[in-house]
């Protein structure tokens, strides 16, 4: 009766199409080429869609810069389009402060009634945007250009900001900087997340994660992370080196003068730091002569190298200095036109690219009330802007604020008419996120509100007669943005090529190679020794605040969805809410523990938000999160945690949001706030979890140790106090107290699976497994969010987060248990294991798992009466229980994928290995009369990884890129030597240096 | 209710004279007759338990056998199929390829029926074919009511068997002989593992639910 009992709900009606379109069958999924519009990377995606709905999005492995990678925030780009909370149609705001659903007709009108009457009173037209690329960037300079008094200003990250200025700082007018990951032996980055956020991450992290495993001599590359804080970039280093912060331009500084002695280069790098004291500027920086002099040497023996300087080293007045350094030590060891690669074909910014919003909110501000339209696109101001920038008040001067969003954010909240932006799934867009590559994005399915392109809203907005028509004959954006295409690459031809643009996501056969060794400009150094020598570059006493942003919010844009606030910050685990990273020392010394709430008294304001403690932090900072504590935006952000961006205290000199700023307090509160931490611990007790092989013992044969945990002596470190045992000082019998295992448990290599007393299951055909190089895998996330988005995983909250009901399938372990500059051994994705002698399959009373003859450890739902004995049983704790049925917001629920079933409340679940997937790739080798290739199915977790650090194939063919894992020295299977689960998951051991390591300063 | 308290009723006679009979005439001498096996219900001269009609008591009738919906139009398959000729793909043309079999889109229907107004033999244009007429001037799809249902938790792929050389009646039963489409087949999970058992098809679970 059980089966019948699972199908109580009622089918609905069949409902064809009334005219199927051509490309469209039923059931199968139709996929576009486009490129991913959440940052300005310009990575391409391939978007799979199901009877006319974008329900997935893929890396495009044709795409020159993200090669099939995609970061977690790509991936949730369609929770973006089917956010139940975007705006549905233009709104206009009425007398008492509501707003009320207008035509686009009318608002159309009355923003360009609002300009004429502006323009016959002197005033202006401004638009206050993201900086733009490609077509629409030409559009609004021509649109701009021919409506009198109009302009059009761009709003910089403050890194962004940064680096252009510094760039033509260093190398003239026009200059950026490009980097090229795949080249350098030797990294040292200043601040710079470049395996998060920073720059084109998925670029940085597939070249990067290359480099990371030994090459044809045995040989990987060599990271140095210099950072006041242990962010997810410096838990990848070989190195991590906590300065004292503010003190990367004396770092900098040093180091240059060290490598400028040293190979006796003159020049623009030698002026930069001529009468420098080494020992005088490392003086309060935290770091020893002898320690820099290491790294110093170490870039100037590698045969190619790259040094960077980013976020948090580069916020506040010395930033552009500190930037502007980095440069000049790529100058002096010769990586220009090789990893560090310079163009200089770009529109120049001015020295402080935000230079041009700051005049505009005084211009705003001022009596005169200059501005008679604005118009706010792809910025959130009232949100990334500190309080002391006064937005709101400007804005409230400003004559008609025309806000362009997909939500009601907190700056469309204020604005006078508000038009509903459709998505990059909705709308055709271009943009040239480097110099020659060229990203085309076509609609992958209708508009489902009533919203428009930015380009389609302007391209109507200058067919009004109001404006006298600046534009005679462009009839839509996507006219106008084929226009550009066919002036750029000729009309000869341009229908048939179009077509190909557009198939294949744009064009980058042109992409400009930068491979000139540029030498700086004349006067480059002099700004920089200038600008150090007039104000001290010192270590500031007391506590500063550090900023920054994360892997899945970025610094806010991304709070609305579900998955974004659910899926784990990979440093401490927490999910849903802000947090600030207190170091030990500095809690005690504010009488604060983990957990406890507390103010953070800045000069720009004070916020309140929960305590957690670490400590790999310098004791005088305290860190923050961007990205949360949203007043507006939707149901999943609003209320939710707070925004460090807001306190930032706003400099004349450097304006705009600080990453790093200093006279900080921190005083204990009396509210309460739970921080919800996901990791129930940070040590792994010497059972060999994560392991990292040194490339001495590596080189020296095959297996070997791995670098493990020490038993019993190993203890987690601290703690925030809301969860685990270490807080109480327990420890638990470590696992080599029992002496079951059957071979050493934590030699590296291949082993024979031992023999059992029941019979295995033959695997005839295919026997499904997988590698994981932890040398490759970042911690990105990006798996994670790939996996909820393949198999509709439900999001369920945060309380029953703290509760432990998370239902991730996937997820990132990170332990605190190795040396003290390399405090994250490695990063694991831990999944179902698929195991060949799996805990959960014997104790399941209604055979609801089992292992399959493909090697499966598969879950039928439907057989599954929830009793959770496997779950109890399970050696990796990677299966989850439905004790809800959970909802999808409509319209969520449209992303949802229809080969995937959603499970019902009372039903265990857990990774398939994309089952769905493999069921494909059969059929396509089925109708191809042949065995599935290797490659040929890749679940979601591995397609995503920027990494390529998950392989994914049939173990039984002894060729394919599994099986290879599987046989590799540096291969072991977790747990497996304990208990014998014969996982079906080899881990490939993360390779780290040793000669570092003895050389702890 | 009235139903399954009927079912329970019937489910306590019909096992005793199921247990009798088999015991006294062995099941394997039964004869099953020709619908019954067109409808799948016998595999290897056996009943399959799972397929026995009384067992469409306890399940909604949208999953039990016989059940004849009304339809938003009235197609007859007898016509257009044993009548008219029509191939099964003609209208159904995903089955091939697609893990549906995809009811037509009104397009295909019109395509005859721009021309074709009326039964051949009556007078008159047919009622049946101006609702089609209707909707495809008012742009409105036809909503038709799903027959041979299966339950979400499985993933049935129409392509793979018809590949296998399935025929559409080895599930559906002889749809060109009916006016209006009933089910016929159990389409439980006895009735499917019976079949794949036969021909040497997968049994294993996440061949078919994941």
């Amino acid at each position: 009766m059980a089966a019948a009992g699972c199908a109580q709900e009622l089918p609905e009606k069949i409902i064809p199409y009334v005219v199927q379109p051509d490309e469209v069958v039923p059931g199968v999924a139709t996929w576009y080429a486009g490129s991913c519009g959440e940052c300005s990377s310009g990575c391409g995606v391939l978007v799979r869609t199901r009877e006319g709905r974008a329900v997935k999005v893929e890396g495009n492995p044709a795409h020159p810069i993200s090669r099939g990678g995609l970061c977690s925030i790509g991936q949730s780009a369609v929770q973006g389009l089917y956010d139940p909370d975007r705006i549905r149609e233009p709104l206009r705001r009425e007398v008492g402060g509501t707003f009320k659903p207008v035509s686009w007709k009318e608002a159309l009108e009355a923003i360009a009634e609002a300009m004429a009457a502006g323009g016959a009173a002197g005033k202006e037209t401004v638009f206050l945007t993201n900086p733009l690329s490609g077509s629409v960037r030409k559009l609004v300079d021509e649109f701009t250009s021919k409506v009198p008094k109009a302009s059009h200003v761009e709003y910089y990250s403050p890194d962004e900001a940064v680096q252009h200025a510094a760039a033509e700082q260093v190398f003239g007018p026009g200059a950026k900087v490009y980097y090229d990951f795949s080249l350098p032996k030797m990294i040292v980055s200043f601040g710079a997340g470049f395996l998060e956020t920073w720059g084109s991450p998925v670029e940085y992290t597939k070249a990067y994660a290359a480099g990371r495993i030994p090459d044809a001599e045995g040989k990987v590359s060599r990271f140095v992370h210099v950072e006041p804080r242990l962010s997810l970039t410096a838990a990848n280093a070989d190195y991590w080196v906590c300065n004292a912060p503010g003190t990367e331009p004396a770092i900098l500084q040093a180091l240059l003068k060290l490598i400028v002695d040293a190979k006796g280069v003159g020049g623009e790098p030698a002026q930069a730091v001529r009468g420098v004291v080494v020992a005088k500027a490392l003086a309060e920086s935290g770091v020893s002569e002898a320690k820099l002099r290491e790294i110093a040497e170490q870039l100037m023996k590698a045969r190619n190298s790259v040094v960077l300087a980013g976020g948090a080293a580069v916020s506040g007045a010395h930033g552009t200095v500190a930037a502007s350094l980095a440069l000049l030590i790529n100058v002096a060891l010769r990586n220009i036109g090789t990893s560090v690669l310079v163009d200089r074909g770009q529109r120049t910014v001015p020295a402080n690219a935000n230079e041009p919003v700051q005049a505009l909110l005084k211009r705003m501000g001022s009596d005169a009330q200059p501005v008679g339209v604005l118009f706010i696109s792809g910025v959130n101001p009232q949100f990334v802007l500190p309080r002391q920038a006064g937005f709101a008040s400007a804005l409230g001067k400003a004559g008609l604020v025309v806000s362009m969003a997909t939500n009601l954010d907190e700056t469309a909240r204020l604005a006078n008419i508000v038009l509903p932006l459709s998505t990059n799934f909705e709308a055709w867009n271009d943009s040239e996120p480097q110099p020659g590559v060229f990203n085309l994005n076509q609609p992958s399915m209708q508009p489902l509100y009533r919203t428009q392109s930015f380009g389609d809203t302007i391209v109507q907005l200058a067919a009004s007669e109001k404006i006298n028509k600046p534009f005679e004959d462009i009839v839509s954006f996507e006219d106008y943005l084929k226009r550009t295409w066919r002036e750029r690459t000729g009309a000869a031809g341009f229908d048939s090529r179009w077509l190909r643009y557009v198939e294949a996501g744009g064009e980058w056969s042109s992409r400009k190679r930068l491979d000139d060794a540029l030498q700086p400009r004349s006067g480059a150094a002099a700004v920089v020794s200038t600008a150090l020598q007039s104000t001290s570059a010192k270590a500031v006493a007391g506590l500063h605040l550090l900023a920054f942003p994360t892997v899945h919010l970025g610094d806010g844009a991304y709070a609305n969805r579900p998955w974004m606030q659910e899926i784990p910050d990979p440093m401490t685990t927490a999910v849903w809410g802000s947090w600030v990273e207190v170091h030990p020392d500095a809690a005690r010394a504010a009488g604060v523990q983990g957990g406890d709430v507390v103010k953070i008294v800045t000069q720009g304001g004070a916020i309140e938000t929960p305590v957690y403690i670490n400590q790999h932090l310098h004791p005088q900072v305290v860190a923050m999160p961007l990205g949360q504590g949203h007043e507006a935006l939707g149901r999943y952000a609003a209320g939710v945690g707070v925004n460090p961006y807001a306190v930032a205290p706003l400099s004349e000199s450097a304006w705009g949001p600080q990453l790093l700023f200093g006279s900080v307090d921190l005083v204990r509160s009396i509210s309460k706030e739970e921080l919800v931490i996901l990791q129930g611990h940070d040590s792994q007790k010497g059972r060999g979890i994560t392991r990292t092989v040194a490339t001495a013992a590596l080189a020296a044969g095959a297996g070997g140790h791995g670098d493990h945990g020490h038993g019993k002596g190993d203890h987690g470190h601290g703690k925030n106090g809301a969860h685990g045992a270490d807080a109480h000082g327990h420890e638990g019998p470590s696992l080599e107290d029992f002496h079951l295992q059957h071979h050493d448990p934590l030699a590296l290599g291949p082993h024979p699976e031992p023999k059992q007393m029941y019979r295995q299951m033959p695997h005839v055909e295919y026997r499904w497994g997988m590698s994981i190089d932890l040398a490759k895998c970042t911690g990105c996330s990006a798996c994670v969010t790939a996996c909820y988005a393949e198999n509709n995983v439900p999001v369920v909250g945060k309380d029953l987060c703290s509760e432990g009901r998370e239902m991730s399938w996937i997820r990132i372990e990170r332990y605190f248990d190795g040396p003290e500059h390399r405090p994250v051994k490695a990063f694991q994705p831990m999944l179902c294991q698929h195991c060949g002698n799996a805990p959960c399959e014997p104790v399941c009373p209604v055979y609801a798992t089992y292992h399959s003859d493909e090697g499966l450890n598969t879950m039928v739902y439907n057989r599954c009466v929830g009793t959770r004995y496997c779950s109890n049983n399970c050696s990796y704790k990677v299966r989850r229980f439905n004790w809800f049925d959970y909802e999808w917001a409509q319209p969520l629920n449209w992303q949802l994928n229809p080969d995937v079933n959603v499970r019902g409340v009372g039903v265990m679940e857990k990774c398939t290995f994309c089952i769905q997937r493999i069921r494909e790739g059969q059929q396509v080798a089925k109708d191809a009369g042949r065995p599935v290739q290797d490659g040929e199915v890749v679940p979601a977790c591995a397609a995503t990884c920027p990494a390529d650090a998950i392989v994914f194939g049939n173990l039984n063919d002894l060729n394919s890129g599994a099986a290879e894992g599987h046989r590799s020295p540096r291969s072991y299977k977790v747990l497996d030597a304990h208990i014998n689960t014969q996982p079906a998951i080899a881990y490939l051991a993360k390779v780290v240096h040793e000669d570092g390591e003895a050389k702890v300063s | 209710m009235k139903r399954f308290l009927l079912g329970i009723g019937l489910l306590g006679v019909s096992l005793t004279v199921a247990i009798l009979t088999a015991r006294a005439v062995g099941i394997a001498a039964e004869e099953p007759s020709q619908e019954e096996l067109e409808a799948g219900l016998w595999r290897d001269g056996k009943a399959v338990f799972s397929d026995w009609k009384l067992l469409d008591l306890f399940i909604p009738e949208q999953y039990a056998r016989g059940y004849r919906p009304e339809q938003p139009v009235h197609y007859s398959h007898r016509l257009h199929v044993e009548q008219l000729k029509i191939e099964c793909q003609y209208c159904h043309s995903g089955v091939n390829k697609s893990s549906y079999a995809t009811v037509p889109s009104l397009e295909t229907c019109m395509g005859c029926h721009k021309v074709v107004k009326q039964v051949t033999g009556a007078t008159g244009e047919s009622p049946e074919i101006k609702k089609l007429q209707e909707a495809w001037d008012a742009g409105k799809p036809i909503e038709w009511v799903p027959v041979n249902n299966l339950p979400e938790h499985v993933q049935f792929n129409h392509q793979r068997h018809v590949k296998a050389g399935v025929g559409c009646q080895n599930c559906h039963g002889q749809v060109q002989k009916m006016e209006v489409v009933e089910r016929v087949s159990s389409l439980k999970m006895g009735f499917c593992v019976s079949c794949h058992r036969e021909n040497g098809a997968s049994i294993d679970c996440g061949v078919c639910h994941y």
